[in-house]
């Protein structure tokens, strides 16, 4: 069986409570009975209910069942159950499972098999290529009307001037970035939602504006002369704007093996959706490397990636001119700790690199920089600082409490640091010293430093 | 940059306003622009502008330049001299901080026997937690290490947590003085502390200096600062100054300090005032047999309240008019003139003993506001031995008596109270079982145990929940292990009790995973 920690286990819960009532039932004294076999992992709880609540876990997956009526998935007692486990596992008694938790496995493994026969017998009608063509060509002629539409509401926009902006609604942003939605753009629709935000954000709003809008125009622009461009640069425009490359295809294809170096992990909330981004870069390709997973409401997140680690793996990239996102497609069983990465020797390095990123594909949004001896420190007026060894100051997007891990972390003294590179801030992500590495703990909210 | 400038005026007024300037740069850039020109017509202006802002604004985005750090970091941190605490307990750590902030005392004991220090990620909540909860601070303390305590003085709501270890070698003297002119008003009390801690009459020097043009709040704060180095040279300024200001809360703070110093005029005033109230019998002519049962009629000394009251009281601090409606005025001052005295000088003049002391006043006319300003006399003067005694006998000071004492004392009184047969008074039990803020030993473990059991029987869910919530995070985790058997058919039917055993559990889960010996870790 896999070995879980602790915190892989936490990272599963919904939410806090969640979180909190699962270490109150990490306890064996909740549990009237429990064990584990070869696959999986049994409880019975007393709850609050007439009956005990049946709880297994498939730690293949790992999948959870409980018998209790919560909504929450999964719940509390199934991740108690779990906690439980990993922590005392040699409490669990070896033996063969009761009736009601193998008939859940075998219903289970018989509903997998059934859902994987109809993926291949669906794969092998291979999909009409004139529908499909049809299909491609109705998107095109629906994300160009969008385009056009946006690109005619900017030219709007610079015609009246922007002064007036800070009095609009939201909705005056959202209106048109519905209509994008339904013009399937939805990546253009992300950006312009982002504009809402900007016109009350403080002094120098204007030129923040300005920048975004640069970027849809461009995108508007490119798109609509997109056969003419470059392979690299039509397919970064596409994603960009929102179009999906198929991952069943693309795993197919042959990827990139090394020893991988999870470097950094970033969690963003947009609506109801959770966007987890990893960060990897290879040992021997240096080549970086961005791994996306999502979940919607109450969905756990994939936790297979935990910054601080370096994994066997072979990964497959997305198309683009500037090679970031990826798909794993092997991967060894376990990760070992990392004890250095590599990294930039100054701020200078990685604004080059950044440069000649953004030379390849111009609406890059974030890029991922390593950079060594850094040091993190405070000046007598109480201002928060970070600077390279050749005292350039790093602009950071920080909140009090990463602010404060840092300086508990390196206690002044030069250390590695990993996060991502805006254009204009740097958001730090985790951090090493003397081989140890630490991730910081980003909330979602961020102030300037 | 100048282009830049150029473009985002034009973009905020709008191409209806204003013509689209004419845009040059260097370089690339320059050329890439000045293509748009040529191109300009065919566009329209808004797609032109628009253009030309993607070029400028991609440019500035590629050539970003930072700039260099001109000021100066505070120092870093010094090497650490401590070790950190196992990784077994620092991951008990984090998942009290999440969890449990109620069991952190325990932790932080365990911790500091193991001459261990709290692992760096778990510094800032702990220091946050040490700003803001003062009876936890001395046990932090200990655990911080150098890393704690430089991270303390970094930020401003944690300066007050971290104690230097070697006392102020680092800043000198001079240093303090500057702060005491320039800083604000809680940085100057920090620095004359300091001050008063190296030159005691330095210090007065320096309040007397700029006492006239002081605020009265800073009156009060700065005067409650001189109680580092307190003596007698301080007695003509806080006795001819102090006192006669014209702010209550000065006076009173004066008066605080001059009670401290037992030859200053102040106490000198009061004793006389409290030796003319409470006058001793004179044993009378007659066999010891004759004083014996005289003693027993009329008790061992006579009280005499003062008839009238006068401007010396007002100025010594003591209220004309009675905001206690249980007492009469002359009641009201008797117990105020009391109060100013330490018992035991009281003692002395009577020739009693505390036990004579107590019993007296409980015998007396005016025992109410004897025993009001006797109690409070006692916990100015910290006497612990009249704190168990008139915790014996109902007190309304209860609490601060109780503050008194020291744990196994506090541990006695409690028993006496929970004993039995004898009925419990919830208000008094109950506030002061929780002002108890150390680990129970086995024996009042026991005591406790057994009150839990008879709140059984009485069904008062508050008070069996309270009890069982305290004795979760205090009892003796080894007492419990070997009487929990016998709990388990009650533990399983109340909630209450479920959630004790449940700490009880992560409670020893937490020592042994700490590699803590069996048995007591020592109490607070």
């Amino acid at each position: 069986m896999p070995a879980f920690s602790e915190d892989q286990v936490i990272a599963l819960a919904p939410d806090e409570s969640s979180a909190r009532s699962s270490r109150d039932l990490a306890n064996p004294r909740k549990w009237v009975s429990y064990g584990a076999s070869e696959k999986l992992i049994w409880g019975v709880c007393q709850g609050s209910g007439a009956s005990p609540y049946q709880t297994c876990i498939d730690t293949g997956e790992p999948a959870f069942k409980c018998s209790c009526p919560s909504k929450k998935f999964p719940c509390k007692h199934a991740l108690g159950l779990f906690l439980l486990f990993c922590r005392t596992q040699s409490t669990f008694e070896i033996q063969s499972a009761p009736g009601w938790a193998s008939q859940w496995l075998q219903s289970r493994s018989e509903r997998l098999e059934k859902k994987a026969k109809k993926k291949e017998t669906s794969a092998e009608s291979a999909p009409d290529p004139a529908a499909k063509a049809k299909r491609q060509a109705d998107r095109k002629a629906k994300v160009d009307a969008g385009v056009a539409d946006l690109s005619l509401w900017m030219q709007d926009r610079v015609r009246q001037g922007i002064a007036g902006l800070e009095s609009r609604t939201y909705q005056f942003w959202d209106g048109p970035a519905a209509r994008l939605v339904d013009a399937q753009a939805p990546g253009l629709a992300r950006v312009l939602r982002q504009c809402a935000g900007i016109p009350n954000s403080g002094e120098g709003w204007q030129e923040k504006l300005l920048e975004r809008f640069s970027l849809m125009h461009l995108a508007s622009e490119g798109f609509s002369r997109i056969d003419e461009l470059d392979e690299g640069v039509r397919q970064d425009l596409r994603s960009f704007i929102g179009f999906t490359v198929s991952q069943e295809e693309l795993l197919k294809e042959n990827g990139t093996a090394d020893r991988w170096q999870i470097l950094g992990q970033r969690l963003d909330l947009e609506d109801r959706l959770k966007i987890q981004r990893t960060w990897l870069r290879g040992e021997n390709t240096k080549q970086w490397a961005l791994v996306l997973s999502f979940a919607y409401g109450m969905q756990p997140l994939d936790v297979s990636l935990q910054p601080g680690c370096a994994l066997e793996a072979e990964l497959v990239f997305f198309p683009a001119a500037l090679k970031l996102r990826s798909l794993v497609k092997t991967r060894a069983e376990s990760a070992l700790p990392l004890k250095s990465f590599v990294a930039c020797a100054t701020a200078e390095e990685f604004l080059e690199e950044y440069a000649s990123s953004l030379s390849l594909n111009p609406w890059l949004e974030s890029f991922p920089v390593a950079l060594d001896n850094v040091t993190a420190g405070q000046t007598a007026d109480g201002r928060f600082m970070i600077v390279d060894r050749e005292k350039t100051v790093i602009p950071v997007s920080i909140t009090d409490s990463t602010r404060w891990q840092m300086l508990a972390f390196t206690g002044g003294h030069s250390f590695s640091l990993f996060g991502e590179w805006n254009g204009e801030s740097f958001l730090p992500l985790s951090l090493m010293k003397n081989g140890f590495f630490a991730r910081l703990d980003q909330r979602l909210a961020m102030t300037n430093v | 940059m100048y282009s830049k400038e150029l473009l985002l005026k034009t973009v905020i007024l709008g191409t209806e306003q204003q013509e689209i300037p004419d845009l040059e740069s260097a370089g690339l850039l320059g050329q890439s622009l000045q293509g748009l020109k040529g191109a300009g017509a065919g566009l329209g202006r808004e797609r032109t502008l628009l253009h030309a802002a993607s070029l400028v604004c991609l440019a500035e985005k590629a050539g970003r330049q930072l700039a260099k750090f001109t000021a100066a970091f505070c120092l870093p941190c010094p090497p650490e001299e401590k070790n950190p605490v196992p990784q077994a307990a620092a991951r008990v750590l984090k998942q009290l901080l999440e969890d449990r902030p109620d069991l952190l005392r325990e932790w932080l004991l365990i911790a500091a026997s193991m001459q261990g220090r709290v692992p760096d990620e778990s510094l800032p909540a702990i220091l946050q937690i040490a700003s803001q909860n003062k009876a936890l601070r001395p046990l932090i303390r200990p655990c911080l290490g150098t890393r704690g305590y430089w991270l303390s003085q970094l930020n401003p709501d944690w300066r007050n947590v971290g104690l230097p270890d070697k006392d102020g070698t680092d800043t000198p003297a001079a240093d303090f003085e500057n702060v005491f002119e320039t800083g604000r008003i809680d940085e100057r009390c920090a620095a004359l502390r300091e001050i008063r801690r190296a030159h005691p009459s330095r210090g007065i020097e320096l309040l007397r200096a700029t006492w006239g043009t002081e605020r009265p709040e800073d009156r009060t704060r700065l005067l409650a600062a001189t109680e580092v180095g307190l003596s007698m040279a301080d007695e003509p300024f806080l006795e001819e100054e102090a006192l006669d200001d014209r702010r209550k809360e000065v006076r009173m703070q004066a008066r605080e300090l001059l009670l401290k110093l037992p030859d200053s005029r102040l106490s000198l005033r009061a004793e006389q005032r409290a030796f003319q109230c409470l006058v001793p019998i004179e044993p009378e002519k007659g066999g010891f047999l004759a004083n014996l049962l005289s003693q027993k009629k009329r008790g061992l000394f006579t009280v005499a309240p003062p008839e009238e009251y006068d401007s010396k009281m007002l100025r010594d601090g003591i209220a004309a008019k009675s905001t206690d409606y249980r007492v009469g005025e002359k009641a009201w001052w008797l117990s105020q003139i009391v109060e100013m005295v330490n018992p035991r000088r009281l003692m002395k003049h009577l020739n009693v003993t505390a036990q004579q002391l107590v019993d007296g006043i409980n015998s007396s006319d005016w025992q109410y506001a004897l025993r009001q300003g006797i109690e409070r006399a006692a916990i100015r003067c910290a006497d612990s031995e009249l704190a168990v005694l008139f915790l014996q006998c109902k007190s309304e000071n209860a609490g601060g008596l109780f503050d008194l004492l020291d744990s196994s004392s506090q541990e006695s009184v409690m028993a006496g109270l929970f004993a039995p047969d004898r009925p419990v008074d919830y208000n008094t039990e109950f506030s002061l079982l929780l002002r108890m803020q150390h680990l129970w030993s086995p024996a009042f473990s026991r005591v406790m145990l057994r009150a839990l059991r008879a709140q059984l029987t009485q069904r008062s869910d508050y008070m069996m929940e309270t009890m069982a919530r305290y004795a979760g995070i205090y009892m003796d985790t080894d007492l419990w292990r070997s009487v929990e058997e016998t709990w388990l058919p009650v533990v399983d039917r109340e909630p209450a009790l479920k959630k004790m055993a449940a700490t009880l559990a992560l409670r020893k889960e937490m020592k042994n995973a700490m590699n803590v010996s069996p048995g007591r870790s020592g109490s607070s």
